[in-house]
C-alpha cells in the first residue's frame, strides 16, 4: 500500500514555501475570527448570543454552507442559549486544539474549523448542527488536553464533559441526513471525546457508523475521492475501528483488503494541520521522521489482519496454521515497533506524551493479545483475553517476550504529565 | 479521595495497563531457585504496587466488573509474591 503523495515532484524548498504561505493564511483567519465579530459576540454570555447576520466568508475557499439545503432542519431545535466561551478564550482553545491534537490526528482542516467557529459565534450557524458539534468538539478536546495539568484538572475535565454533552444533545437528527464529510467528522469527534468519558463503552458504535458513512462516500476507493481531508478522515475512522475491534476481538467494519487508497504520508505535513511553524521534530518523530498518524494507520492494518485472518470464525485455521498465522503477525508487529521510534525523548510536551502513550498502549495491548492467543490456543471473536479467566489460563508464560515492553509502557504511563499514577505520590 | 484518574475510562488504555501489570507481576512471581535472583525479582514486584493500586481504583471508577475481576487476580498474584518477599527479607535479616 503506497503512501499518499509519495510520488510528489515538489522539492523541499517549494513545499516549505507553500507550507509557510498556508500557515500565514490560517493565522490571518484566526485573527479574522476575532476581528470580524461584533463586540457583543466577543464577550457574549449565554443570554446575549448574537443571532442572524453572517460574517464575510473571508479569504478561505472553504464554504461550510455550500450544501446547507441538505442540512436544513438539522438544528431547528438548536437552543438559543448556546454556551460558547468569550472569543479570546475560544481562540486560545482553538489554537491549543490545532497545536496539541489536530497536528497528530488531522481530523479537521484548520480553515474549515475556523469557519465553523466563526459561524457559531456570529449566529450564522443557526440550524447547522455539524458546525455546532465540531465547534463543541474542538473546545472539549482542548479542555481535555488542558486537564493534563493537575492544578486545573477537575475544572478542565468538567468543561470537557459539558462540551461532550452539548455534542450529544445537538446531534440527534444528524444520523438521518445524507452522509457528508462534516457528519463523519462529527461522529469521529464525538467518539474521540467519548473515549475518555464515563460513557466510553459506547464509543465503538460512533466509530463504526462514521466508517460506514466514509465507505458510502467512497473515501476508501481510489478515484472516488481525491481529497486529502477525505483520505485522512477515512484513515482516522479505520484506525479507531480496528483498534477498538481488536481490543474487544469483534469483527471490524472495514476489511483491510478493500482499502484502495494510499496510506497517509510517512513523514509529512502534520504542521499543515496545526498551523504551527516548522520546527525540529526529531523529538516526536524519531530518526526516520515518521509521524504518529502514519504509525496509527500501519498498526491498524496489522490489527485488521489479525481480526480477519486469525480470530474470525471464517478463518477456520487448523492448530498449526493458527500458530503460524499468529507468529507471522507477531513478527510484523515487532517490525512495526522497531521501525517506529516511539520511545519518549526529553523535552516532549504533555500532549505529545499522551499521544505517545496512546500509541504505545495500542501496540502493547495488541502484542499481548497475540501472545496470549498463542498460549491459550484457538481464540475466536469475542473471547476476552483480558478477563481473569484468560489471565489464569496463561499464568507465568510471558516473561521472555513481553516483559521488557510491559515495563516500558508502565514507565511511560507513570510520567508526571499523564498522571495515571498520580494517586501514589 | 477526590483525585480523578484522567484516562481511566479509556478502555484501550486501561486494558493495556492491565496487560502490562499482569505481564510483569506474573513473570516475576515465578521463582528461579537462585535465592539472590528471586529476592531481586520479588523486590521488583513490590515496586509495582502503586501501579496496581491505581488500577484497582480506576476499575472502581469506571464501574467495569470484568476489569475489576482481572485486577483482583493481579492483586492475588502480587500478594502471594509480596508475602514471599517479606519472608525472604526476614529470613535474611536473622
Amino acid at each position: 500500500m503506497q503512501e499518499l503523495g509519495a510520488e510528489g515532484t515538489d522539492g523541499p524548498q517549494i513545499q516549505t514555501a507553500a507550507l509557510n504561505r498556508r500557515i500565514g493564511k490560517i493565522e490571518e483567519l484566526l485573527v479574522e475570527l476575532k476581528s470580524a465579530l461584533p463586540l457583543s459576540a466577543r464577550n457574549a454570555s449565554d443570554e446575549n448570543r448574537p443571532v442572524g447576520k453572517p460574517v464575510d466568508s473571508g479569504p478561505s475557499n472553504y464554504n461550510p454552507r455550500a450544501d446547507q439545503s441538505s442540512r436544513s432542519g438539522l438544528m431547528s431545535d438548536l437552543p438559543k442559549r448556546c454556551s460558547l466561551p468569550p472569543v479570546e478564550e475560544g481562540q486560545a482553545l482553538l489554537t491549543d486544539y490545532l497545536r496539541d491534537f489536530n497536528s497528530k490526528i488531522p481530523l479537521l482542516a484548520p480553515e474549515a474549523i475556523v469557519s465553523h467557529m466563526r459561524d457559531c459565534y456570529s449566529g450564522a450557524a443557526k440550524g447547522v448542527a455539524s458546525s455546532w458539534v465540531l465547534t463543541y468538539f474542538v473546545l472539549g478536546i482542548a479542555h481535555r488536553l488542558r486537564a493534563l495539568d493537575p492544578t486545573v484538572r477537575a475544572d478542565e475535565t468538567s468543561k470537557a464533559e459539558q462540551y461532550l454533552d452539548k455534542c450529544l444533545n445537538s446531534f440527534s437528527n444528524v444520523l438521518l441526513e445524507e452522509p457528508n464529510e462534516r457528519i463523519v467528522q462529527c461522529l469521529l469527534g464525538i467518539a474521540i471525546m467519548l473515549q475518555d468519558s464515563p460513557k466510553s463503552h459506547r464509543v465503538s458504535s460512533f466509530v463504526s457508523i462514521a466508517l460506514r458513512m466514509a465507505q458510502e462516500l467512497g473515501y476508501n476507493e481510489a478515484g472516488l475521492s481525491e481529497s486529502k481531508v477525505a483520505s485522512y478522515i477515512f484513515w482516522i475512522a479505520f484506525s479507531m475501528d480496528a483498534n477498538l475491534s481488536m481490543c474487544a476481538l469483534r469483527p471490524n467494519t472495514q476489511k483491510h483488503a478493500e482499502i484502495l487508497i494510499g496510506l497517509p504520508p510517512r513523514s509529512d505535513d502534520h504542521d499543515w494541520w496545526s498551523m504551527r511553524p516548522q520546527r525540529d521534530d526529531k523529538l516526536m518523530n524519531g530518526p526516520s521522521g515518521t509521524n504518529l498518524f502514519f504509525l496509527h494507520c500501519t498498526l491498524a492494518i496489522i490489527q485488521a489482519q489479525a481480526l480477519e485472518e486469525v480470530f474470525s470464525p471464517k478463518a477456520n485455521l487448523q492448530p498449526a496454521q493458527y500458530n503460524l498465522a499468529l507468529q507471522t503477525l507477531i513478527t510484523k508487529l515487532e517490525a512495526w515497533r522497531s521501525d517506529s521510534h516511539i520511545d519518549p525523548a526529553e523535552g516532549l510536551q504533555s500532549s505529545e506524551l499522551l499521544h505517545l502513550a496512546t500509541l504505545q498502549a495500542s501496540y502493547f495491548r495488541t502484542m499481548y493479545q497475540l501472545t496470549a492467543a498463542q498460549n491459550i490456543r484457538v481464540v475466536k471473536f469475542r473471547y476476552d483475553l483480558f478477563s481473569h479467566i484468560a489471565l489464569r489460563a496463561q499464568k507465568y508464560s510471558q516473561r521472555s517476550t513481553l516483559y521488557e515492553q510491559a515495563c516500558k509502557l508502565l514507565s511511560l504511563l507513570a510520567l508526571p504529565p499523564l498522571e495515571i499514577l498520580s494517586l501514589n505520590r | 479521595m477526590h483525585t480523578q484518574l484522567t484516562w481511566s475510562h479509556h478502555r484501550t488504555i486501561n486494558r493495556a495497563w492491565l496487560a502490562a501489570l499482569f505481564t510483569v507481576i506474573s513473570a516475576l512471581a515465578e521463582l528461579t531457585g537462585d535465592e539472590s535472583q528471586d529476592v531481586a525479582q520479588l523486590a521488583e514486584i513490590v515496586s509495582h504496587e502503586p501501579a496496581l493500586r491505581t488500577l484497582e481504583l480506576a476499575a472502581q471508577q469506571v464501574d467495569d466488573g470484568e476489569l475489576t475481576l482481572s485486577v483482583e487476580y493481579c492483586r492475588e498474584l502480587f500478594d502471594h509474591a509480596a508475602l514471599r518477599w517479606y519472608s525472604a527479607q526476614n529470613v535474611g535479616g536473622q
